[in-house]
């Protein structure tokens, strides 16, 4: 049974698979404890991670990061939201039809490649340090990752399924709205789930940079005043967030999708 | 009216008729010819059958006149007019399983008949027919991730009748079934070709299932795809699998699989009727 954790693609059972995991993170925080109680690093560095989790507990208590996380939030939703309206119809075009993947394709294979966080000055010239700025970074970040991905959603839509629908009497509009938008559906959502990760990376680099608010912001203003538990509780936080905001989408996968094949 | 005389008396007006077709594939280094010049005939209420080894071109065939991919060279008809692109009147099960995940059973086979916008209960008698032809009235509801594979393709023929296509096309649709359901699956099929009345046109690589299927069969060989013998198959109308064990059957199963492999000259199909 043990030899299985070791072997290609074998299986174990949950409750195995479950230990291990644990006994990982177990680790981890006792690698982590000793460290800080020996003084392995300077405490400025490296606080003991009671200090870090009292920090977290204590913020949510008082209510202090309440505040801060809304607004991070809110930025997130708002730049995926329009990421995902302009995105996702834009790659299913491009996937889809030729003319759109003549015209967009190699745009966004040449901007995705370009460095986000580089382009932060510009926006602020643009459109100050406004919500706009946060937003735009986050537009910026994962709209053209979201085009492409989208568009390879859409080129997995077998041409069978497609040509079944043909068979079947369907016209191109009818193909497109009734066969391949639902079967790409599942992988559309799980491209959307990813995308919301990356959101949360460019959301922060945004607030470190340009805000006063939100959880990037306070992580910068908590190194200011070398509150290193407050930097660590931050990281934390938004690790917290991010991981609930896939495991959501994950189950709405699930729920929505129970028809995949292998699921 | 024999089989025989069936055949004189229908020539010249085939429901669908391949004349001089080709079809070339380009590519940067050399073009490949897939399919020269095939004459064929398919005439109304006829089960045809074309066979031929792996790679010949018989799903470049089938989907030419699905009407899904362009033709070379030549002109392919139906009752007398070219065919321009895929359409409701031309049926098609494919070689892959191509059911809807997404929609149920019931859903799969009412797909064609939604499409044409056809009044509610219309929908609900053709499904209820069909379910209850293929045998799976219980899986009304289910999804496709939950049946066999057998059970997938009885399910795409159901979607495929239930929009009463003109013709049927059926690309090697039991190719990845066991022996056992696989023989079952052609008496349905047989049956309902017989109850329904349509014309089939039936592709495989399998000589004993082609001759246990088919009126009329076409022995295609490959490099190029060329027709290398039309043969008519007289058994009787009505068939059961024991007829896979009479002389007749394995006489000719010898032959033609023969000819098929091409270790045997076309001229001995004469020897069958002989
Ligand atoms: N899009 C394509 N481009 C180039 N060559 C192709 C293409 N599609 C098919 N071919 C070639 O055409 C030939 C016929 O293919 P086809 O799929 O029709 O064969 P088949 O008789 O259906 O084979 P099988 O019994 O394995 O399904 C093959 O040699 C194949 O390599
Ligand atoms: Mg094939």
């Amino acid at each position: 049974m043990l030899g299985n954790l070791f072997g290609i693609r074998k299986n174990v059972d949950r409750k195995t698979s479950i230990t291990i995991s644990t006994l990982a993170f177990v680790i981890l925080f006792g690698v982590w404890s000793l460290a800080s109680v020996l003084h392995l690093a300077d405490e400025s560095m490296l606080p003991t991670p009671w200090a870090v989790f009292g920090f977290i507990i204590k913020s949510f208590a008082d209510g202090s990061i309440y505040a801060d996380m809304w607004v991070s939030i809110y930025r997130i939703v708002m730049g995926f939201i329009i990421s995902v309206i302009i995105g996702v119809p834009l790659g299913i075009a491009i996937g889809t039809f030729k003319i759109a993947e003549c015209i967009f394709r190699p745009i966004c294979e040449f901007v995705r490649y370009m460095p986000v966080p580089a382009f932060l000055p510009l926006v602020m010239m643009w459109v100050g340090i406004g919500e706009e700025a946060k937003i735009g970074v986050i537009l910026l970040g994962t709209l053209f990752q979201m085009i492409l991905m989208v568009m390879d959603d859409a080129l997995l839509v077998s041409n069978d399924l497609l040509n079944s629908g043909y068979t079947l009497g369907a016209n191109k509009f009818q193909v497109l709205c009734k066969i391949l938008i639902p079967a790409m559906m599942p992988k559309l959502m799980d491209t959307l789930r990813i995308l919301m990760g990356w959101a949360w990376t460019y959301v922060t680099v945004a607030e470190l940079v340009a805000a006063n608010s939100g959880l990037g912001y306070s992580i910068m203003k908590a190194q200011r005043f070398l509150q290193t538990d407050a930097v660590y509780a931050g990281i934390l936080i938004i690790g917290f967030l991010g991981l609930i905001f896939d495991r959501l989408f994950a189950l709405c996968n699930k729920k929505l999708f129970h028809w995949v094949e292998g699921a | 009216m024999e089989y025989g005389e069936r055949i004189e008396a229908g020539f010249g007006n085939a429901v669908i008729k391949l004349d001089h077709v080709s079809k070339t594939y380009h590519s940067k280094k050399k073009d490949f010819t897939a399919l020269k010049e095939i004459n064929i005939e398919v005439l109304n209420n006829e089960f045809v059958c074309i066979v031929g080894p792996s790679g010949c071109g018989k799903s470049t065939l089938l989907r030419m006149i699905a009407g899904l991919e362009e033709i070379s060279c030549g002109e392919i008809l139906m009752k007398s007019e070219a065919i321009k692109g895929p359409g409701a009147e031309r049926g098609m099960v494919f070689q892959n399983y191509t059911l809807f995940p997404w929609l149920t059973v019931a859903q799969n086979i009412a797909f064609g008949l939604t499409l044409s916008k056809q009044p509610k209960d219309v929908i609900e008698d053709k499904v209820d027919k069909y379910l209850k032809i293929i045998d799976l009235e219980k899986f009304r509801n289910s999804y496709p991730k939950e049946l066999s594979g057998g059970m997938k393709q009885r399910v795409a023929i159901a979607r495929a009748l239930a929009n009463s296509p003109e013709v049927l096309l059926m690309d090697e649709p039991f190719g990845a079934l066991d022996p056992y359901t696989k023989a079952s699956m052609q008496l349905l099929v047989r049956q309902i070709w017989e109850d329904e009345k349509t014309t089939i046109i039936f592709i495989t690589h399998d000589i004993d299932e082609a001759i246990f299927l088919a009126d009329r069969m076409y022995i295609l060989s490959a490099n190029p795809g060329e027709v290398r013998a039309e043969v008519p198959i007289y058994l009787s109308r009505r068939r059961t699998l024991d007829l896979k064990d009479t002389q007749d059957f394995i006489r000719m199963r010898q032959i033609l699989s023969g000819v098929m492999q091409g270790n045997r000259d076309v001229g001995a199909i004469a020897e069958i009727y002989a």
